[in-house]
């Protein structure tokens, strides 16, 4: 590449491409995995239809109503043309399209996995340059304990345990569910962010109400992610400070916190980034579990039910929606990294 | 490997100093790992009670003399459970870790050593199956095709070779061109005996963390399977469903759903911290 087309116009196009065209390949490819699983599901969408006692007649138009008697390429067009206009079929338990359905529940598993993410990556930062600029002291080892907690106890019994001693025990905070039974079936939910619809709704405790329902798993989801973040972000400090810029710097006579903070900390943008866009995705993962445990409304409670009912749209659906973010957030991170990157993309 | 001969040292010495220079994570990793198989195998032995034996006489008993950790929902001896819910994690422990490994190892050394358009197509679909969430893809996956130990294990080999495909494709690319490699050709040492006996065991050392890595995740997932009604069907025992199970009795009788979960973060952090010794112990070829 000549080294007038890293500059400009042309290097902002290139970063932004490359990641794009990877996160297009990427999406087809988990739309054919979805197809694939669906295909290979014992479950027979056209007999779930139309049930035990139908007729064969009833039967074969089931059949050829959901495509199925069509051949395999044919039938991934019709499925891939499907989900390019939002239909992701019907939800076998629900009896509803299974993207309204979704669209329902994101809302909330956003909020949820935003709120941790805020929560953890404060956090997560905070510690790796504390951490860092002490390696081998006290808050080394946390992060290493953290991080080694955070790989060993499984989340959905900690959230388990949380309930007992928080809601049963202590009754400090809220219990399963978002909202107080008072309030779970008096408030609109027009955004399905539960604190902002309690908040606009102005009943007298309602947020409130929300907010210490909230607590618990955003702790629980925050607390999975800070070990990681944390220790990555200490990594590629500890990395820094070996260069020959932070001896130069040192020389000159900036303090210990300068040079953390201003010299090296900058440079460690691209590294902190995709640390952050990773535990999002992860974030949204691991909210399945968690919102299953604290039986809260959100794509993850949605594929958990789906799962017990084994409901293949909406399974395969929710997968997909999950997938898509996973692709999106780190397509978006990769473009930001090269963009950023001040050597080129 | 040093190029000075080794000094005769006496046999238990040897030993003594090598369990000495160990990084205790790795001892205990280690010791927990041995503990947890020897409860799995020696389970019919060291079992007070038979653990599908039902005694609806003897529900949610909280621990005592006669039962150590207390009984479930259904009079069954939860330490009794505890034992054989190991077989199920350990047994798909295994089973993960005997598919996933050759599975990443084959494509990625295939990929490393072969180059050109081989090593294109096979990096490229190991990004892409990278690039998907795990768990839930895993998840998708035994929902799909239906729950049970054989699909649960699939599920997380599909979704977790990638890694060691990318770790043998580094490994294999930076020894394609070194002394020993152009040494051993010259012996006419080619094809697969040269993968198998002098490119492969350079992939072990960063391999075995991986794996050690993988597979707390693995117990992790095992028990998020049973907990979501995914693994083995009841009345087999598994730690997850044993959860599942406790998680209706949390607020009146913790103790059903505290001791499974305790079995699981045992054997998870056991893992863990082989890992961890593992890395401190660093890369043998250096020592």
């Amino acid at each position: 590449m000549s080294a007038a087309s890293r500059h400009g116009p042309w290097r902002v196009s290139i970063a932004l491409l490359r990641p794009l065209a990877t996160m297009a390949v990427t999406l087809a490819a988990l739309l054919c995995v979805t197809f694939a699983l669906s295909s290979l599901s014992p479950v027979d969408p056209a007999l779930k239809r139309v049930g035990d006692h139908a007729s064969r007649a009833a039967y074969d138009q089931a059949r050829h109503d959901l495509g199925l008697d069509l051949p395999w390429p044919r039938r991934l067009e019709r499925y891939a043309i499907g989900v390019a206009h939002g239909d992701l079929g019907t939800s076998l338990s629900t009896g509803q399209p299974v993207a309204r359905d979704l669209r329902r529940v994101f809302p909330a598993t956003v909020e949820l996995a935003t709120l941790a993410m805020l929560l953890a990556t404060f956090t997560g930062l905070v510690l790796a340059v504390a951490s860092a600029a002490r390696p081998g002291g006290v808050l080394d080892s946390l992060v290493r304990l953290l991080s080694l907690a955070g790989n060993s106890l499984p989340v959905f019994w900690l959230g388990l345990l949380g309930l007992y001693l928080f809601y049963a025990r202590l009754q400090w905070l809220g219990g399963p569910g978002r909202l107080s039974d008072a309030y779970e079936y008096t408030i609109d939910m027009p955004t399905g962010l539960v604190l902002v619809d309690a908040w606009r709704s102005g009943l007298p405790g309602a947020f409130g109400s929300a907010a210490s329902h909230m607590v618990l798993p955003v702790l629980l989801l925050a607390g999975y992610a800070v070990g990681n973040v944390a220790r990555l972000t200490r990594a590629a400090l500890l990395a820094e400070s070996r260069k020959e810029y932070v001896l130069l710097a040192r020389a000159t006579g900036a303090g210990e916190a300068r040079v953390l903070l201003y010299h090296m900390l900058p440079n460690t943008v691209g590294v902190v980034l995709t640390v952050l866009a990773l535990t999002y995705a992860n974030l949204l993962q691991g909210a399945v579990l968690v919102e299953t445990v604290f039986a809260r409304p959100g794509v993850g409670r949605y594929l958990t039910t789906a799962l017990f009912a084994a409901d293949t749209p909406a399974i395969l659906g929710s997968t997909l929606l999950i997938g898509a973010c996973f692709v999106v957030i780190n397509g978006i991170t990769d473009a930001l990294v090269h963009l950023l990157d001040p050597r080129g993309a | 490997m040093n190029t000075a001969a080794p000094l005769p040292v006496p046999m238990l010495r040897q030993v003594r100093h090598r369990l000495r220079t160990l990084p205790p994570s790795l001892v205990a990793g280690a010791t927990l790992v041995t503990l947890i198989v020897l409860a799995a195998l020696l389970a019919p032995w060291l079992a007070p009670h038979d653990p599908l034996a039902q005694d609806l006489g003897a529900r949610l008993l909280p621990p005592s003399l006669a039962h150590p950790c207390g009984t479930d929902g259904l009079g069954r001896d939860l330490l009794s459970r505890l034992l054989y819910g190991a077989r199920a994690t350990l047994g798909l422990v295994a089973l993960v870790a005997v598919l996933m490994v050759p599975l990443g190892l084959a494509v990625g050394i295939t990929a490393g050593y072969c180059g050109g358009l081989t090593d294109r197509v096979f990096s490229g679909l190991t990004n892409l199956v990278m690039a998907f969430p795990p768990l839930v893809l895993a998840l998708a996956f035994v929902g799909a095709l239906g729950p049970g130990l054989t699909n649960s294990a699939l599920a997380l080999v599909l979704t977790g070779w990638p890694a060691y495909a990318r770790l043998a494709r580094a490994e294999t690319r930076a020894l394609r061109h070194s002394a020993y490699i152009a040494a051993a050709r010259m012996q006419g040492i080619a094809g697969a005996r040269l993968l198998w006996g002098h490119i492969l065991p350079a992939c072990v050392p960063t391999m075995q963390i991986r794996l050690a890595l993988d597979l707390a995740s693995v117990i992790l997932a095992a028990a998020a399977f049973g907990f979501l009604g995914l693994g083995v069907r009841p009345p087999t025992p598994e730690w997850g469903m044993m959860i599942a199970d406790g998680s209706k009795v949390i607020f009146d009788q913790w103790w059903v759903a505290a001791f499974p979960g305790s079995a699981i973060l045992l054997s998870s952090l056991a893992f863990n911290l082989a890992a961890e010794g593992l890395r401190d112990h660093g890369d043998p070829r250096h020592d």
